[in-house]
Formats: C-alpha cells, sequence, structure tokens
C-alpha cells in the first residue's frame, strides 16, 4: 500500500497560467481522498503529475518513502515504473483488444502470464462483474460495462494506488450512483490508497474519506465530507457546496463564542455562531442555505426566541419535496425554502406568490461566518 | 538577512551535466543511462531529416548566388539576379503557370463541390458511385490522363477525331487535345479528384441538426445551404483552393506531353530546360533564383493557408451520429445524373476506353488488324522487364520506407517540446513547397555536396531516397491524422499498466494506426509508380521506371506502345491496389480469428465446469 505526499509541486504549460501552484498534501495510506472543484481548477493536472503523466516543474513528489518526481535532482520516474492504476474519464480501453485482453495487459507486459495470472485476471472481471464478457470487444459494451473493464484493468496488478480522472462522469444518473457505490465496496474490499478527481460534490460526499476543494491550481480546503459540507472555510467553498446565500457583512459586536453582523447595503443584522473568535470590525462573508431559512405565513404562529424576518416574495419555484422561492428582506434579496408541510402542495393558495409578505424564520446559529481574507489552504479534520 | 548560510553549496554545472538534464527534459526520462541513450537516438534521426529536408533547401537558396552548379567550385555573384529579372522566357513561364493554376483550381473546385454536395447531401442513386471513382482517379498517375488523353483527341489519329471524321465527313480535325484546352482537361480531371477528396468529409460533417433549424425558420433548401452550410465549409473550401494553387504552379507531366506544339512553357518544364533537360544550355544560377523565388511564394501562401484554417483544420469524428437528411432532387433529378455520368465517363471510361484501344491497335489511324500484339511486343523488351522490376521495388521499398519515417517523426515529435515539434513537422513538409524537379534538383546538388551520398549518384538507391523525400508531406499528413485519431489516453492508459514508450508504440499506436499505415503504404507506391520528374532528372542510367520508359516511347512517337505499356502500368497498380486489400484483410482476419479461438475456449471451458455464475 501506498501514502503520497506533495511537496510544492507547481505546473505550467507553455509558460502560460500555473495549472498547480506550490501544492502540498499528504494522502494516508489506504485513504479515500477525492479532488472536488470546477473544470480548469487544478484537480487532473495534479492526478496526472502523481500518475507521472505530467511532469512538475518544480516540488518533490513521494509514493509511499519513495521519491518518484524531484525536479531539484532532475529525478522523473516514468509512469510506467510507478506501479499505479488509473481509470480515464473517456473509459481508454484498447478498441483493437478484447476485454479479457485489455484487462491482462497490465500483468502480460510486467511478462508473467501463467495460470495463477489468468486467475487474476478472471478475478478482476469477477470483481466487476463482467466475467461472462471477456471475450466481447469494447465496442461490444455498454458505456457502464466500458467502464467496468477499465477499472479491473486498473485493478488487476493489484497496485498500492489507484488514481480516478472522473470516471463517472459519462454516464447518466442512475448508473453514476450504482457505480459509485461499488467503486466505494471495491476500495473497501482491496483496501488501496484512492485519489479521486471529480466536480460532482455529491459524488464526493458519498465516496471520499476526505476531500480537497481545488480553486484555482490551490486547495482551498481539506476535510472530512462533513466539514467540507457544513462548514465550508472560505466563500469559494461555500459556493460550490451549494451554499445559496452568500452574503458580505461586517462584524458588529464580537461577544465570546457569538457575533453580530451588520449585512452591507441594508439594516440587516444576524446573530450567530464565532468559533474563530473574529474581532469587531471585520468584514465577513456571510453564508446561509436555502433550507435553513423557512418562509412561514405571516398569520403562521412563530415559534419564541427565534430569529424572524419579514419580507416581499420576489418569485417561487416548486422543486418536488418543497417550494424555492426568493424573498426580498430590505432591499436584501434571499434564497429561501418555503416547506410542504407548512404551505401545502397549493402553496399559492396560502399566499406564496409574488408581492406578498412572509415571515422569515432562520434556524438559530446556522449562518456561517467566513473571513473575507480567509488562508489560502484551511486544513482541518484528520490531517489537522 | 543572512540567507546565503541556508544554501547548499552545488557544483556549478558543467556542459555535459546541462547536456543530460536538457535531453531527459526531451525525453521526458529520469535522467540515466536509458535517457542518454535515447537522446544519442534523437540525433541522428534529427540528423537524417536535416539532411533530406533541409539541407537540399539551403543548397538550393545557395545555388541563385553561385556563379557555376553548387557543387562545383566557383565564386559568389548577384550577377543571375539581373539577368532573370529581364528575362522574357521566365516572365511568361511565370505568368503561365499562375493562368494555369487559377483556371483550374477555380474550374475544379465548384465541380467537387457539386459532386460532394450530390454524393453526401442528395438521394441520387449515383452517389454511391462518385466517391470510389474520384479515389481512383486520385490514385492515377498524371502521366496515364496526359496519354490517353492524346490518344483520345489529338488532331491527327485522335480516337475522337477519326470517329467524327469516318462518320460526318468532317475535314478539319474537330478536337484537338494538344495546347491549352488539353492541359486544362487533364488539370481539371485531376485537381476535381483531389478537391473532392479533401472537401467530402466537411460536407459529411455538416451537421443535420443546423439545417433542421434553418428549415424551421422558413428557409428553403438553396438558402440553407447558402447562408448555413456554405460559412461552414468556408475553412475547407479556402484550404483547398489555396492546395490547388500550389498544386497548380507545380504542374509537370501534362505540360511536357502535351504543351509541346504550342510551345506551352511552365515553371517546371523551363527549370527543366534550364537544368539541361531540354534543347539549350544547362543554367543552374538561374534555375535556382526560379526555385528559390518560387519556394519563398508557395511558403508565403502556405502561411496564409494556416491564417485561413487556423485550429479548425481537421474536423474530428465526434462519434455522435445523426442521420443525415438526404436532397431528393425531384424536377432536376435526370439532368444531374446525366452530368455526373458525364464527367465520370470523362474522368475516367473514355481514357481508359481509349488507352486499351489504342494498345490494341497496330498503329494510330489504323482501324485493322487489332491484336495484343502491342503488349507482347513491349513485355519482350529486357528494359522494359527491368522497368517493371524497378517499378516494384521502388514502389514497395518507398512506400513502406516512407510510411515508417512518417509515423515515426509525428511519433517522436509528439515527445519533444511545442517548437522543435512544429520544426520537425515543417521540415518534412519542404518538399510540398517545392516543386517535383525543383526537389530533385535541390537534392542531388545538396547530396553531391556529402561525400557518403555521393558515391549513390547513378544507382538506384538516390532515385529511391529523392522519391522518399517528395512522397513525405503526403506521408506524414497521413500519419498525423492516423495518430491524432487515436486518443492520447489509449496511450497513456498502456503506460499506467506498466508499458514503456517503445512497447506502447508498437502495441498500442502502431496497432491501431495499421488500416492507415497499410492504406498510405499503398498509395505512397502509386505515387511513386507515377513519378516522372525525380527518374527523368537523376537520370541514373539502367534505373528507367515504367513511367519513363512510357514517356519515352510517347516522345518517340509509338503511341500505341506506350497505350499498351500503360495499360500494364494500370495492371500492375491494380494488383498493388488488391495487395494492399488483401494485406487489410488478412490484418482484420487474424485478429477476428484470434477473438474466435478465445470464444471457442471460453466456450468449452464453461460447458466443462460447473455453471456456478
Amino acid at each position: 500500500m501506498s501514502s503520497v505526499t506533495l511537496n510544492g509541486i507547481r505546473k505550467a504549460f507553455d509558460g502560460r497560467v500555473n495549472a498547480i501552484e506550490q501544492l502540498d498534501l499528504h494522502i494516508q495510506d489506504g485513504e479515500f481522498f477525492v479532488l472536488l472543484g470546477p473544470s480548469g481548477c487544478g484537480k487532473t493536472t495534479t492526478l496526472r503529475c502523481i500518475a507521472g503523466l505530467e511532469e512538475p516543474d518544480s516540488g518533490t513528489l513521494l509514493l509511499g518513502q519513495r521519491a518518484v518526481a524531484d525536479s531539484r535532482q532532475g529525478l522523473f520516474v516514468a509512469p510506467e515504473k510507478r506501479n499505479i492504476g488509473m481509470v480515464f474519464q473517456n473509459y481508454a480501453l484498447w478498441p483493437h483488444l478484447t476485454v479479457r485482453q485489455n484487462v491482462s495487459y497490465p500483468l502480460k507486459v510486467r511478462s508473467r502470464l501463467g495460470t495463477e495470472q489468468r486467475q487474476q485476471v478472471l478475478q478482476a472481471l469477477e470483481l466487476v462483474g463482467l466475467h461472462q464478457h471477456g471475450e466481447r470487444y469494447p465496442a461490444e459494451l455498454s458505456g457502464g460495462q466500458q467502464q467496468r473493464v477499465a477499472l479491473a484493468r486498473a485493478l488487476v496488478a493489484r497496485p498500492g494506488l489507484m488514481l480516478f480522472d472522473e470516471p463517472l462522469s459519462n454516464m447518466d444518473a442512475q448508473l453514476r450512483i450504482r457505480l459509485r457505490q461499488d467503486l466505494r465496496r471495491i476500495h473497501d474490499e482491496l483496501g488501496y490508497t484512492a485519489v479521486y478527481v471529480t466536480h460532482d460534490h455529491a459524488e464526493a460526499l458519498a465516496l471520499a474519506d476526505r476531500i480537497g476543494v481545488m480553486n484555482a491550481g490551490r486547495l482551498e480546503q481539506i476535510g472530512t465530507p462533513s466539514e467540507i459540507f457544513l462548514t465550508p472555510r472560505t466563500r469559494y467553498v461555500a459556493d460550490f457546496v451549494g451554499f445559496e446565500n452568500i452574503l458580505p457583512g461586517r462584524i458588529d459586536a464580537a461577544r465570546g463564542e457569538r457575533a453580530q453582523v451588520a449585512l452591507d447595503g441594508s439594516d440587516l443584522a444576524f446573530t450567530t455562531a464565532n468559533p474563530a473568535g473574529l474581532a469587531t470590525g471585520t468584514p465577513v462573508w456571510l453564508a446561509l442555505r436555502a433550507a435553513q431559512i423557512s418562509a412561514l405565513p405571516i398569520d403562521h404562529a412563530l415559534p419564541a426566541q427565534a430569529q424572524v424576518l419579514a419580507g416581499t416574495v420576489r418569485h417561487i419555484t416548486y422543486a418536488g419535496d418543497r417550494y424555492l422561492g426568493e424573498v426580498d428582506v430590505q432591499g436584501q434579496a434571499l434564497a429561501v425554502t418555503f416547506a410542504l408541510d407548512t404551505w401545502g402542495v397549493a402553496a399559492h393558495e396560502r399566499g406564496a406568490v409574488p408581492g406578498r409578505s412572509v415571515h422569515l424564520l432562520i434556524q438559530p446559529d446556522a449562518a456561517l461566518l467566513l473571513a473575507v481574507d480567509a488562508p489560502a489552504v484551511a486544513v482541518t479534520g484528520a490531517a489537522a | 538577512m543572512t540567507t546565503n548560510t541556508l544554501q547548499t553549496v552545488t557544483p556549478s554545472p558543467g556542459p555535459l551535466h546541462w547536456l543530460a538534464i536538457q535531453l531527459a527534459r526531451l525525453s521526458r526520462q529520469r535522467v540515466s543511462a536509458r535517457a542518454l541513450l535515447k537522446g544519442v537516438w534523437l540525433t541522428p534521426f534529427l540528423g537524417l531529416i536535416g539532411v533530406l529536408f533541409v539541407w537540399p533547401l539551403v543548397m538550393l537558396v545557395v545555388g541563385a548566388f553561385r556563379s557555376r552548379a553548387p557543387f562545383l567550385p566557383g565564386e559568389w555573384t548577384l550577377s543571375a539576379w539581373s539577368v532573370a529579372f529581364h528575362n522574357p522566357g521566365m516572365l511568361a513561364a511565370v505568368w503561365a503557370s499562375i493562368k494555369i493554376a487559377l483556371v483550374s483550381t477555380f474550374a475544379a473546385l465548384v465541380i467537387a463541390a457539386a459532386l460532394a454536395f450530390i454524393s453526401e447531401r442528395t438521394s441520387l442513386w449515383l452517389r454511391r458511385a462518385i466517391m470510389p471513382s474520384m479515389l481512383l482517379v486520385f490514385v492515377t498517375p498524371g502521366i496515364f490522363y496526359a496519354i490517353a488523353f492524346t490518344q483520345l483527341a489529338n488532331p491527327w489519329t485522335g480516337l475522337v477525331n477519326d470517329a467524327l471524321r469516318y462518320a460526318f465527313d468532317l475535314p478539319t480535325p474537330w478536337l484537338n487535345v494538344q495546347g491549352w484546352w488539353g492541359i486544362y482537361t487533364v488539370l481539371i480531371l485531376k485537381k476535381v479528384a483531389l478537391s473532392y477528396l479533401f472537401i467530402v468529409g466537411a460536407f459529411r460533417a455538416l451537421d443535420s441538426a443546423q439545417d433542421e433549424a434553418s428549415y424551421l425558420c422558413g428557409a428553403g433548401p438553396l438558402r440553407t445551404f447558402v447562408r448555413i452550410n456554405l460559412p461552414s465549409l468556408a475553412p475547407a473550401l479556402t484550404s483547398v483552393a489555396l492546395l490547388g494553387i500550389i498544386a497548380g504552379l507545380q504542374v509537370f507531366e501534362p505540360i511536357l506531353i502535351l504543351g509541346g506544339p504550342d510551345n506551352i512553357v511552365v515553371i517546371a518544364t523551363l527549370l527543366l530546360n534550364l537544368l539541361g533537360g531540354g534543347a539549350g544550355p544547362a543554367d543552374y544560377a538561374q534555375a535556382s533564383i526560379l526555385s528559390s523565388v518560387f519556394v519563398a511564394f508557395v511558403a508565403v501562401l502556405y502561411v496564409l493557408q494556416l491564417r485561413v484554417l487556423g485550429r479548425k483544420g481537421y474536423v474530428s469524428v465526434s462519434g455522435k451520429f445523426s442521420r443525415t437528411r438526404l436532397l431528393p432532387l425531384r424536377g432536376v433529378r435526370t439532368l444531374v445524373s446525366g452530368l455526373v455520368i458525364l464527367f465520370l465517363l470523362l474522368s475516367f471510361a473514355l481514357p481508359l476506353g481509349a488507352l486499351l484501344f489504342s494498345s490494341l491497335q497496330p498503329y494510330p489511324g489504323i482501324y485493322s488488324g487489332f491484336s495484343l500484339a502491342r503488349y507482347s511486343d513491349v513485355l519482350s523488351q529486357p528494359r522494359v522487364v527491368e522497368a517493371i522490376r524497378v517499378t516494384l521495388v521502388l514502389g514497395v521499398i518507398v512506400g513502406a520506407v516512407v510510411m515508417t519515417l512518417a509515423f515515426s517523426v509525428t511519433r517522436l515529435s509528439q515527445q519533444m517540446g511545442r517548437r522543435s515539434r512544429a520544426a520537425v513537422r515543417f521540415a518534412t513538409l519542404i518538399p510540398l513547397a517545392m516543386p517535383g524537379v525543383v526537389t530533385t534538383v535541390a537534392i542531388s546538388w545538396a547530396w553531391l555536396s556529402l561525400p557518403a551520398f555521393a558515391s549513390l549518384y547513378g544507382s538506384i538507391w538516390l532515385v529511391a531516397l529523392a522519391l522518399i523525400v517528395t512522397a513525405m508531406p503526403f506521408a506524414s499528413q497521413i500519419a498525423l491524422s492516423a495518430i491524432s485519431q487515436i486518443a492520447p489516453s489509449l496511450s497513456e492508459a498502456a503506460r499506467m499498466s506498466g508499458a514503456g514508450p517503445t512497447q506502447t508504440f508498437f502495441e498500442i499506436v502502431l496497432a491501431l494506426a495499421a488500416p492507415s499505415f497499410i492504406a498510405g503504404w499503398f498509395m505512397s507506391a502509386l505515387m511513386v509508380s507515377g513519378n516522372l520528374e525525380v527518374p527523368l532528372l537523376l537520370k541514373s542510367p539502367g534505373v528507367n521506371t515504367l513511367a519513363v520508359i512510357t514517356y519515352n516511347l510517347q516522345s518517340a512517337g509509338d503511341y500505341s506502345l506506350a497505350a499498351a505499356l500503360l495499360m500494364v502500368l494500370m495492371a500492375f497498380s491494380i494488383a498493388l491496389w488488391l495487395a494492399s486489400l488483401l494485406t487489410l484483410w488478412l490484418f482484420r482476419r487474424a485478429r477476428h480469428l484470434n477473438h474466435h479461438r478465445h470464444e471457442q475456449r471460453a466456450l468449452a471451458l464453461a460447458s466443462s465446469t460447473n455453471p456456478r455464475f
């Protein structure tokens, strides 16, 4: 098995913008690590540097204790010498070889193909549920089956490290969920270290032990799925994991673990937790999910001690298990939820129409305070 | 600050260390014996590229400033330039070339676009015949057309003229292929095939969804074609126009064979004269000047073409298929069919028929005593038998070598930096900018200055090397498109599986590109067999190809013998073509058999073991 250590890895293409800037990362042995970010953030380049398909311009890269790239010493180990399995986004199956030939290739090039290895190929195919399709050609398989073959091929030589480059992005939603479960199950069975690149945060949450969110060639935050999802540390991460309301403001009064925040451009003020102990006067982003703000009919009973705002509905759309709406509160637009429990399926009959007044109930301490000048890498959780 | 205490003392890098690092960077390998070995291997490879493609160009330019042929002692001088600029013959030749290039290119482009539209966008039943005919015309050597049309419509014994004379008792020849009309006909026919093959992909790639969107907006088929399709075809059309002009400026065989009586001289035939291949004395400096100016001009055209094409040069297969909506052509169906049939007749059936007929005649103009005697006459000549052997050897060997070289260059240049890659690619394209005559001359001058090559003079191998150089741009185009169609991730997957770069090249890239390799081999072999300039100019005694002997027979007036020999050349081409098809078929079959065998084994295994699954 194999840990992965990146120290000061930097990579630029053709002298243009840096694809990766000064990346420091340690991935533990046996960990399922997901690199999450939008396209162009440098996550695939990072993965290709680990694979050896790109040579970093500077920095060192260690697999386990073994240095595989060190710009100072001019050391660069070719990809075929690193003993890594990789699954590509477009499957990269060789069309001129059968499924079985594709899967046996990594064993064949290591010039060992005896009975035991044939068994190994069969096991790999069984693991992905394709042992009956060994003599087909890739073109005769469906997309999901092709990606399973690619997975079997990457696994067959029992590498200590597996790399996944958005392997599920070419598939439909249902298949993606099924294969996602398979990927995690196989990882847990075999215990390899996995580095997985994706732009889909649902995929990251389902698969990862830890997630690294990347932005413009830098790691913005590293943490467990729940840390990333519930307590993002920067505006960028909050936006990426789906915080609909990210409002600029300033800390009015900091009292111990709590703070009152005044929003810019309105008279609105929120009271919320301040675990980082940000001082009075600090500019902040206030992040709130729409799910944490419930709209209530104006005549609806209000719970005691709750933070309640009055606003006007701008527009409203049906979203299956709830309505999502935008409500104007003293000139500030907020994304909010209209729960079916409260409003019923025919919400407009109870006054959920543009121009009507509603009350907004905000969960206590739900709002996150994000420092405007947050550090580039906020490391939380196990590795911190 | 005492930063110096933190610095580690490193020995200053010597030149060897620097070289090793550069080589390592170049080959993306660890600084190791292997990387150095690779660098050592890459250097002679680049050297070979230099000697084959760059050195001839250098010698050509040098020749323009020397008082004697470049490989002889002489002085540096500019005197030839003033002579050149006041030489009316030279200006006339340049003007004639430009006229030919422009007229033939635009006429061919209009016909080719019409044919491409018919074959890809209409439901005409004939449309399926167009592509194979165009391929056939494209690979048929120019000399075949020139001679076939001479048999068909020369004023004295032309078959059409004789037929008309016989039928209507017309006193004077009705058609005359000798001169401008004949030259244009032959050039346009050849060029239609080239243009068609170049643009048909773009016509095919037109997205039906865009058409349908246009129809729904209320535009008819014609308006849709003009407003929607034509703009997306523009890059392909302009670039094929430029390519056609460049090819037109270099035209050689048709002028040599059809331009004689009207004394039509173009750049390529003037060069032949200046180099001593014609009547007058040789003037190497004039030849150099004409060639250098020509190369410079063509280089400008190429830059222009690159600008026009931008990065849109290659239409890649998207893998997303939508059904093309075919135009039914209701009212004009018969008219269009008639025109297509007329063109196909003119471009293939008539010339082939004329040659076949002439080859059976005892002598042109004699319409009795038809026999196969011309074939036995021609095939009993020892020089013809020798020429068949030479042509076969040259075609097969040069085709194989040039395709291997092209694939290697393309592959190796992928591993280089952006600039070195562009430089290597450009070097292999140099021959495209020089007429065959110029290339041949540049090559012989350049190589005669190198002792290793000078000893090859007069041998078949110098001819072979020169043919490799002239066929290289075509071959590298095929290699480039074949290799760039193979997704890089297929190679990367092999590397991740533990295969080294060489193993990856052979087992993945070459295995996937094999069909293109074989097709390219066949087409280069055909181009080489039909090439007249190189063997004619290198004048290696004893190295006569079928094309040279055909030309000699034709210029000596042995029309029927020339026709018979051309038929032999055609048979030879068809044999090559069948051989390439057979190779491809065997290749696919081997792959398929392999598949089948495993399937049988798996079935046997499944039936012998417990059905556990």
